[in-house]
């Protein structure tokens, strides 16, 4: 069973909120879906490598090249605020 | 002749061959779409001036007798995941609404340089997660050979768009079937390439290590030949790889004979509808009467790839969705005094209900608590698959199942009982946890509604599931 307290604490991590509605009807599918991965729980992986990648992967190294990068005035167009070329947020020191 | 019907290899043809002109192909399709689009909503975003412009440019190319591309004059959907500079790329969301790439995705730019028509961007489940197209801001879609159902999903607004002849191909993304299910109930071939395959630049990320971008088409032909030119290394994307593509579309005629086939037998342990199943094993004696071989094989692990799937998908899905923070790009919400109510009221305003799920139960089976049991046992069940896979292609060259348990199903029918939805990606999920490459290829039935078949290659072996399309297509022709 997940508490309210429990889905409260996650949607603080996730950055987000619910309101009580929302919240109860939201634990009970929440809930379905637990109940259906549980089963793999049951599975034995003892001595089984995870697979984090399905193809063999190397970091590749790039060349210490000077190259354009996207134009500020293009990477800016999508904000809401933008001042003097930077993004604007809410001032967070004083 | 109607330009609608022709397959997208002949558009080229006939353009090439001067029969049609590229402008009349865009103009047909345009007038198409205004007709047709108000009923299917396949399209967020229709670019009709851009492609109009990008038509007259290769009449021009023709008239100046020069070089044409090997897409040249063909229109083509674009699934609203993958990044767009001269259109808005919504991934289907309100947090994306009016967002426009600074840059396109590689597959963008190849098929802008094989002088391909981008014609618009097709509906999708918000940010891919869903398997019928309703969870997008924009509305649902609807299928076009039956408008009470859905067109399935997560790229419904692309097989929609191809099986309703407004686009003659599109792609689409797949991380758990989104690309084979909505061709699926659509109709259409849709292929799902090896992992590393076709490079991701561009596609905005539902689940790193199991995306991959697809083909949707009207037949095999047509998907191998989008298929070969989208393939190959991207050094902008690490992830992809330089395989050689030996696909030899001049020769058609396939001697099924060469192709050892398997069926999983854990399959019959599976709940699936009866008409599919039906038209399942029809299909299976129609290639035994040409002389295929068929043989029984196990995959004793398939029986946790649900789970396996959820809970990876659902780790990498809310990693990659905390980009989103109202800051750089996307929604903001209006009302907020601090920094954190402004990234916890645009997310909560800007996401949909199955989004913020996911990314919930992303977030509790990655908590210090839960990761061992969950996250962590999924990966390793992931090898556990992988080595199913592995043995059975030691004996065979292609696995055969249903793409999904189901028919298509109805608008409204699933979208409040998510564990439903889910288990109609039984058959699909396995494939990406493997990096497999599958196709769905579609059999009609008697009422219309379309049954396919999910051909299973191994890993890059691409050639084998087309040859075998080929083969069935020719069959029951």
């Amino acid at each position: 069973m997940i508490s309210k307290e429990d889905v409260s604490q996650i949607a603080e991590l996730c950055k987000l909120s619910f309101d009580d509605v929302e919240n109860d009807g939201f634990i009970k599918e929440f809930e379905k879906v637990l109940n259906l991965v549980e089963n793999i729980k049951e599975a034995d992986t003892s001595d089984i490598e995870p697979t984090y990648q399905v193809n063999q992967y190397k970091d590749p190294f790039i060349g210490d090249e000077v190259e354009e990068s996207l134009p500020q005035k293009e990477v800016l167009k999508n904000t809401v605020e933008e001042k003097y070329g930077y993004f604007k947020i809410l001032k967070v020191v004083d | 002749m109607d330009i609608l019907d022709l397959k997208a290899r002949d558009i080229r043809d006939k353009i090439i061959n001067r029969e049609i002109t590229a402008t009349e192909v865009v103009e047909a399709y345009i007038k198409h779409i205004e007709e047709k689009d108000k009923d299917i909503n396949a399209f967020i975003t229709v670019d009709k001036e851009g492609a109009r412009s990008q038509g007259a440019r290769i009449d021009e190319k023709i008239k100046n007798g020069e070089e044409l591309g090997r897409l040249a004059g063909i229109p083509i959907g674009i699934k609203d995941n993958i990044v767009t500079k001269d259109m808005v790329t919504t991934c289907g969301s309100k947090m994306l609404k009016d967002y426009v790439s600074p840059y396109d995705a590689t597959v963008v730019e190849i098929i802008k340089k094989e002088d391909g028509i981008i014609i618009g961007k097709t509906n999708m489940d918000e940010f891919a997660m869903g398997s019928s197209t309703e969870t997008s801001y924009f509305g649902a879609s609807k299928n076009p050979l039956d408008m009470k159902k859905v067109p399935g999903g997560s790229s419904g607004g692309s097989a929609a768009a191809v099986a309703s002849n407004q686009v003659a191909i599109a792609l689409g993304s797949d991380t758990g079937g989104s690309v084979r299910q909505p061709a699926n109930f659509c109709g259409v071939v849709g292929l799902k390439p090896t992992y590393g395959r076709i490079s991701r630049y561009g596609l905005v990320p539902l689940a790193n290590t199991l995306d991959q971008i697809g083909v949707i088409a009207k037949d095999t032909e047509d998907a191998a030949l989008m298929l070969s030119i989208l393939s190959g290394y991207d050094e902008k994307d690490p992830t992809s790889v330089s395989m050689d593509l030996n696909l030899n579309l001049e020769s058609t005629e396939v001697d099924i004979k060469k192709i050892r086939i398997g069926i999983p037998k854990e399959l019959f342990d599976i709940e699936i509808e009866n008409q599919v199943k039906d038209n399942f094993f029809k299909t299976i004696e129609l290639i035994k009467e040409n002389g295929g071989m068929v043989e029984e094989v196990s995959l004793p692990n398939l029986k946790y790839a649900l789970e396996t799937y959820l809970l990876i998908s659902n780790a990498e899905a809310s990693a990659n969705l905390a980009r989103f923070d109202g800051l750089r790009l996307g929604f903001r919400a209006e009302d907020y005094e601090t920094l954190d109510e402004l990234y916890i009221k645009s997310r909560t305003e800007a996401f949909g209900e199955e989004v913020k799920r996911r990314i919930m139960l992303g977030t509790y089976i990655l908590r210090e608590d839960h990761a061992e049991d969950y996250y962590m046992q999924a990966l390793k069940v992931r090898t556990l698959i992988r080595n199913d896979f592995e043995k059975a292609f030691e004996n065979v060259d292609i696995l055969l199942s249903p793409t999904s348990p189901t028919l298509p199903f109805n608008l409204g029918d699933k979208i409040e009982n998510p564990v439903d939805m889910y288990k109609g990606d039984l058959f699909t999920v396995p494939v990406n946890l493997a990096g497999l490459c599958a196709m769905n290829l579609p059999l009609f039935n008697g009422d219309r509604l379309p049954i396919g078949i999910q051909i299973i290659g191994n890993k890059f072996g691409e050639e084998d599931i087309i040859n075998l399309g080929l083969a069935i297509e020719g069959m029951v022709k």
